[in-house]
């Protein structure tokens, strides 16, 4: 489009991780940032670097026919800030448990389902067989209610429930549908029958708690049978074996497939709330008695380790063939038959499970452009507010609000006035000689913002505290307190250090400028 | 011409579907057949005819045709991707065809080099949209004229420097569908949520389409409003300048042929101020309406508004050959300088 524009193309994740390359001379090294980004996460990490090396930014997003543009003008406005709990609304997990009343319930629990059943478990054993005592110590510093399920389960891989051949399989898979849609609709419906009332004498099952009917197994519905052949065939692939697509062979071994006989148990406590849940888990109810003889028989790994590896499963929703989204689809419908949810064909599964976002060119066409034309402002230095432009676009309607951004977040300390933008920047090496001390910090913020410093933090770390004995850290380099504290050294490619500091002035005040230390 | 469409192919194909879906996913699978069966003239392949082309192409029309009699010239490209710096001297559609195309194989997209002016009015009849950009007023109206008695859809748009519009004619009666949340009744006889259940309940999950129908005037009729009656001028606190302006630069290209060019920006920009006040005043306004420095905004184009107008056009001619979703009506003014988008209508209520 343009030979004369210099264009360097960097495939690294920008994250704490690359701080190695994107540090403090690559940002001093820009005029600005443009940000074309997919997730709030990644939006929020950028802004605080921009922030950190005050780096004008440019930010948009799309999301289907709306859009949003952002201006952040270094000492001028506002910054992208925190991340705002939006749009992940997570499900409470009594719904999902036991009271979906949404397709996106059901669609969540057989993700949830995917996830533990191909890919934890089989992570698990795997770590299991790599250090068995290293893991057991992790599992049960956990907690005991997770470590019992997850030596439950590691137990599942590695003894005797281990499937054989691709016949244990299609058991399995056929066990599993009869505890998710039969047993365990049962068992619920044991403990609060349909005409159950609340102690206020209203019907218990009412509003989002949908009364669910246990499903008996047909192996002429194809959604029974959808279950049967994908669960079974990822069972297999996590231990190795090969299956089938083969409906009428496998309908064949489901006829000598045996089902236990299911009786639902009154000693069995259901969670209302997910409050419920965690007193329950911290009450220490459980058996403790399992837990130590799972750990006894975990204690020694088994001696064939090399042939018992297992091989998770990543959920892949673009691969037709793969069985993931045939179990999703299956797994979630056949829930939702139980609640009387309506089913959502795979195209909308899809849609849901995979958190797909629509995309358009004429959006994303819009937003660069609203973009673009603050650029021209920052490249001709304008330093008015009001000349710059934040946007909210709809394509869909009529609705296009382009509004001057706000300034930024303002605060005072010790009576002084101070935004986000401002900060106490400390050159550590003077004159390339040696680095300043822990004392000569304090002494030299003392004498230029007459301030004086009673405590210093880094990150969750206590640098130094007036109350406490700190005298000997006083006299050593800044970067070798931070050191002792992190108890990590200070890596070369760090160049500038972010403490937070308390100031005997204005002890309670809550926020402060950072000061900002240049090591090297 | 666009029930027609429903007759062919209804069939997505499995790549199609594949392609398109992440945008199948916001407007529906219906919608994207329409598209799917839809062969639009796009006229003028400067900045704003590019991005206008990029976005048709990307959602899927049957064909695209990009017609332009000019050359490409060094200003061509400073603001239109589609045509490679080394292909000066040539002809502006046939330029941009290669990586107008590369972007959707499955769309068929055509250069024709002729002047639209000489095209007869049948060659107009084989499109279902028709978007005009570059042309002058006359030729906009004409086209306007008879693909409206035709039924088919008329877009014009053009960039003036930091200003840019758009203006829609869908004819007299135009369908579309919207989607809404669906309003559920509460349940009257075992509603225990007392005050709440009153409410009716609208599950944000459960959508209902609603068909609708709008009705645009011509351009021609758009754009000689009368501002002579008291009730026109009591609502021009509340109108955008920039119709003014449109009036102004289609003056300045009907009489010079082109538009306002850098290297001419002193006479240039005198032309203006001049046309400013025959135009303003001939309808009876003052010409302070546009102020002394207007000129300096409005020539050539910029590559950021050309995206800001030809995503909202790109967006107006998938809307209305899709038969979903609101249709702006009937202009849309975008003012970089400003910073300020707005759609007005104008013509009779």
């Amino acid at each position: 489009m343009n030979p004369n524009m210099n264009i360097t193309a960097h495939q690294n994740r920008l994250d704490p991780d690359s701080e190695q390359v994107y540090g403090h001379n690559f940002f001093m090294g820009l005029d600005g940032v443009a940000a074309a980004l997919d997730n709030v996460e990644a939006r929020v990490y950028l802004d605080g670097r921009c922030v950190q090396h005050k780096r004008a930014m440019l930010e948009g997003g799309t999301l289907g026919s709306k859009g949003h543009t952002l201006v952040v003008v270094p000492h001028l406005t506002e910054s992208y800030g925190l991340a705002e709990t939006g749009s992940q609304n997570a499900i409470p997990l009594c719904t999902l448990k036991n009271f979906p009343h949404r397709i996106e319930h059901t669609l969540q629990w057989a993700r949830d389902q995917f996830e533990g059943l191909y890919k934890q478990a089989a992570e698990n054993v795997n770590l299991y067989l790599r250090d068995a005592a290293g893991f057991l110590e992790r599992t049960l510093g956990r907690g005991e209610a997770e470590a019992l399920e997850v030596l439950e389960c590691v137990w599942g891989g590695v003894g005797g429930q281990r499937p054989q051949g691709w016949k244990d399989c299609v058991g399995w898979a056929r066990r599993q549908w009869e505890t998710l849609y039969n047993n365990d609709i049962a068992q619920l419906l044991h403990c609060f029958p349909s005409d159950q009332l609340t102690s206020s004498g209203l019907p218990f099952w009412s509003g989002a708690k949908r009364c669910p009917h246990p499903l008996t197994f047909d192996p002429n519905n194809t959604t029974h049978m959808d279950y049967v052949v994908a669960a079974a065939n990822l069972y297999g692939q996590i231990y190795g074996i090969v299956g089938t697509r083969d409906c009428s062979a496998i309908r064949s071994v489901l006829e000598r497939v045996h089902i236990p006989a299911f009786t639902p148990k009154s000693t069995v406590k259901i969670h209302l709330t997910d409050k419920e849940m965690e007193e329950e888990r911290e009450s220490g109810n459980l058996d403790t008695g399992r837990l130590e003889e799972l750990q006894k028989k975990l204690s020694s790994p088994p001696v064939n380790s090399a042939a018992l590896q297992m091989h998770p499963i990543d959920f892949e929703k673009d691969d037709d063939n793969n069985f993931h989204m045939d179990y999703i689809v299956a797994a979630s419908n056949l829930r939702a038959e139980n609640y009387d949810i309506p089913t959502a064909d795979r195209h909308k599964s899809k849609l849901i499970a995979g958190r797909i976002i629509p995309a358009i060119a004429t959006t994303t066409a819009a937003v660069a452009g609203l973009m673009c034309v603050e650029l021209y402002k920052l490249v001709q230095g304008h330093r008015k507010i009001s000349s710059y432009r934040s946007g909210y676009i709809n394509l869909a309607v009529q609705y296009c609000v382009l509004s001057e951004p706000l300034g930024p977040q303002r605060f005072m300390v010790a009576e002084k006035k101070y935004s986000l933008w401002d900060d106490f920047l400390v050159n550590g090496r003077r004159d390339r000689g040696q680095e300043m001390t822990l004392g000569e910090l304090l002494q030299h913020i003392k004498q230029t913002y007459n301030l004086e410093i009673t405590s210093l933090f880094y990150g969750n770390a206590v640098l130094y505290n007036a109350g406490s004995n700190h005298k000997e850290r006083l006299v050593k380099s800044v970067s070798d307190v931070v050191s002792l504290v992190t108890k990590i050294e200070v890596p070369q490619h760090m160049h500038m250090l972010e403490m937070f500091p308390s100031f005997a002035e204005d002890e309670d005040c809550e926020t402060v400028p950072p000061i900002r230390y240049l090591v090297r | 011409m666009i029930d027609m469409i429903e007759k062919e192919e209804s069939i997505i194909s499995e790549e199609e579907a594949a392609q398109y879906d992440r945008q199948i996913r916001l407007w529906g699978l219906e919608a994207q057949k329409r598209l799917r069966g839809s062969r639009v003239l796009l006229v003028g392949l400067r900045g704003l005819g590019a991005e206008v082309a990029k976005n048709l192409i990307l959602a899927g029309v049957k064909g695209l045709t990009l017609l332009d009699h000019e050359q490409v010239t060094e200003e061509s490209c400073r603001a239109q991707f589609l045509i490679p710096v080394t292909a000066q001297g040539q002809n502006r559609a046939q330029a941009s065809l290669e990586r107008a195309q590369y972007l959707n194989p499955m769309v068929e997209v055509k250069a024709d080099t002729d002047r639209v002016e000489t095209k007869p009015d049948e060659f107009f009849l084989q499109f279902e949209a028709v978007c005009l950009t570059g042309c002058s007023r006359d030729l906009m109206v004409r086209v306007d004229q008879l693909c409206a008695q035709h039924n088919i859809k008329v877009f014009c748009g053009d960039v003036f420097g930091y200003h840019g519009y758009m203006f829609s004619d869908l004819g007299q009666e135009h369908n579309y569908v919207e989607e809404k949340p669906k309003v559920v009744k509460p349940k009257t006889e075992k509603s225990n949520d007392g005050p709440e259940a009153k409410k009716p309940k609208v599950d944000p999950n459960e959508t209902t389409m609603i068909k609708k129908t709008a009705s645009f005037c011509s351009l021609k009729v758009a754009l000689e409003v009368d501002w002579t009656n008291e009730k026109a001028k009591s609502s021009l606190k509340r109108t955008p300048v920039d119709y003014f302006l449109l009036h102004v630069l289609l003056k300045f290209r009907t009489d010079k042929g082109r538009d306002p060019h850098p290297e001419s920006f002193e006479a240039d920009a005198t032309l203006l101020r001049q046309i400013r006040d025959d135009v303003l005043e001939a309808m009876g306004l003052s010409s302070e309406l546009l102020p002394h420095d207007f000129v300096s905004y409005c020539f050539s184009e910029m590559a950021p508004v050309c995206a800001v107008v030809g995503g909202v056009l790109g967006q107006e001619v998938v809307k209305a050959l899709s038969q979903r979703d609101a249709p702006h009506k009937n202009f849309f003014f975008f003012d970089g300088m400003k910073g300020s988008g707005v759609v007005d209508y104008f013509g009779p209520k």
